[in-house]
């Protein structure tokens, strides 16, 4: 679905390059995470990947052409939600979205529809300006989705919103996914990465660090052992033990059978922690 | 072209709440409708009272209101463009088959079209005009006047607010007809500077039925506001990346 090999770019008047050689796929229906920094190149790689950004050097390609050749009849086939959700405020939320229907040649949802999905219906007819920074989200997810496309590039799409709206957004994802759109995510956001990403790139100072699944990493970077929490008396205590032949640890078992259990935990690291040791740094 | 015909109910529907943009839209009518009956009247009121004869400026006149035409409606797609750059929607329009040059295409569009629409309808209804040949030249330069001034508020203008303050600065291009009409030459060619100069002294030079200075100076504001555009569609391009 997306090929990208040696890919590099510099900015026009800038003295350093920002991407030094990215390599990586995106294989077709899944969700994959560009995750780093601010200033990491993870904004500059999706700019190129969506071809608003053409003088980049190295190979790009997109269901199977080199996107500087692309032209406009690819963005019949993406859809691309940017981290500010962005429209005509004066307008109402009906009334945006039939704005942009009408730019699409190809067959669109009809945009009732969509906003039924996400729980707008009702505020259909309010102006843009009357929404909330959620709404706002879940219609801007709307409208990148009104001509069903076969990729879809997020920005940050659970960017400051409350956890009852970044779940919305998050089951939105998913739920365009099982009808077999292909998603690509970019952000800083590493528990929204790890709920929703099959597969996650590290980008940091323009390189790749790391691919693989969220499961993947967290497995193999932590560290395979059980953590419990108990109970002894008035004290509470815990205890760690490896995860390999704990079925016959007789200390483990011991504690299940003698103690009131309160936690118990595998210790996988989480992916914050691995994106730490791996890049050497943070994520703001 | 169904993306053209949605962004053009989409700015009938902004202009239409928005009374400054409205004024800008109705404006050069307001101006025809000033030359077709208030100016008559004006100039026998001037004779009366003063032994003024206004009417030996008509011409002064026509020119300065035909270069009233393009400001407008390039004014209101400049402060609808900054509006639009505000709000990022440019960047929305730039990954959807509209393009960012489909939008560019169309915004600078736009006043070209109202422009042509507005100062032919001047040029034929006004009563103060002369219909001609040279004629053309004169809407031809006024076309090219709307998008380069669209383009100078969003190059200089970082928001609507500028924009509205470069506005006033666009008046300056009010000097182009007083220098033309009432400096003695040659110090009226240090007039040339001023795109709407050459616009001027085309329309003087038709009306003096002297065909080939009206195109030579035609050709010269043509090649000069090409240049001008260009310039500043750069500039705005890379101010917009």
């Amino acid at each position: 679905m997306i090929h990208v090999k040696g890919l590099r770019y510099t900015y026009p008047d800038a003295e350093l390059q920002t991407l030094h050689g990215l390599d990586f796929s995106v294989h077709a229906g899944e969700i994959f995470g560009l995750l780093g920094p601010s200033g990491a190149g993870k904004s500059t790689t999706q700019k190129i990947l969506i071809g608003t950004l053409k003088q980049y050097e190295g190979s790009a390609k997109v269901l199977g052409s080199e996107i500087r050749q692309l032209g406009t009849d690819y963005y019949e086939r993406i859809g691309v939600a940017f981290e500010f959700p962005n429209f005509y405020n004066k307008f109402t939320v009906l009334e945006n979205l039939r704005l942009f229907r009408s730019l699409y040649k190809v067959d669109t949802i009809n945009p009732i529809e969509l906003l039924s999905d996400v729980g707008l219906e009702e505020a259909r007819n309010l102006k843009v300006s009357q929404l909330s920074k959620g709404m706002k989200m879940r219609l801007n997810f709307c409208r990148s989705i009104l001509h069903s496309p076969e990729i879809l590039f997020l920005d940050e799409p659970t960017s400051g919103l409350d956890p009852v709206n970044a779940q919305i957004i998050k089951e939105m994802i998913l739920k365009i996914r099982a009808t077999g759109t292909t998603v690509i995510i970019t952000t800083h956001n590493m528990q929204a990465a790890e709920e929703l990403c099959d597969r996650v790139a590290f980008i940091v100072d323009g390189q790749i660090k790391l691919i693989d699944s969220p499961r993947e990493l967290k497995l193999r970077l932590g560290t395979k052992q059980v953590r419990v929490e108990y109970r002894d008396g008035d004290r509470l205590r815990a205890k760690e033990f490896d995860l390999t032949g704990i079925g016959s640890n007789e200390h483990f078992q011991h504690i299940l059978r003698r103690y009131p259990i309160e936690t118990i935990h595998s210790s996988e690291a989480t992916l914050e922690e691995i994106f730490i040791r791996v890049t050497g740094r943070s994520l703001l | 072209m169904n993306k053209y015909r949605a962004l053009l109910v989409t700015d009938t529907r902004q202009i239409m709440t928005d009374p400054m943009l409205m004024a800008s839209l109705f404006g050069p009518l307001l101006l025809l409708a000033i030359a077709r009956f208030f100016f008559p009247l004006l100039s026998d009121w001037f004779e009366r009272q003063y032994q003024f004869v206004l009417t030996e400026y008509t011409d002064f006149f026509a020119a300065f209101l035909l270069l009233f035409i393009p400001l407008l409606p390039g004014s209101m797609v400049g402060l609808l463009m900054l509006d639009e750059r505000d709000e990022n929607m440019i960047a929305y329009y730039a990954v959807t088959p509209l393009s960012r040059v489909g939008y560019f295409r169309y915004r600078l569009f736009l006043p070209c079209l109202l422009t042509l629409l507005l100062s032919s309808a001047f040029i034929l209804y006004s009563g103060i005009t002369h219909l001609q040949i040279e004629s053309l030249y004169i809407v031809a330069l006024l076309v090219l006047e709307a998008p380069m001034i669209a383009l100078f508020l969003v190059s200089f203008a970082s928001n609507k607010v500028e924009g509205l303050a470069m506005t006033k600065a666009s008046g300056l291009l009010f000097a182009g007809p007083i220098v033309a009409f009432f400096v003695p030459e040659p110090w009226t060619y240090a007039g040339a500077w001023i795109p709407t100069f050459w616009t001027t002294q085309s329309y003087l030079a038709g009306i003096a039925e002297n065909s080939w200075h009206a195109f030579g100076w035609f050709i010269g504001g043509g090649i000069f506001q090409t240049a001008i555009i260009g310039r500043l569609l750069r500039s705005y391009l890379k101010r917009s990346d």
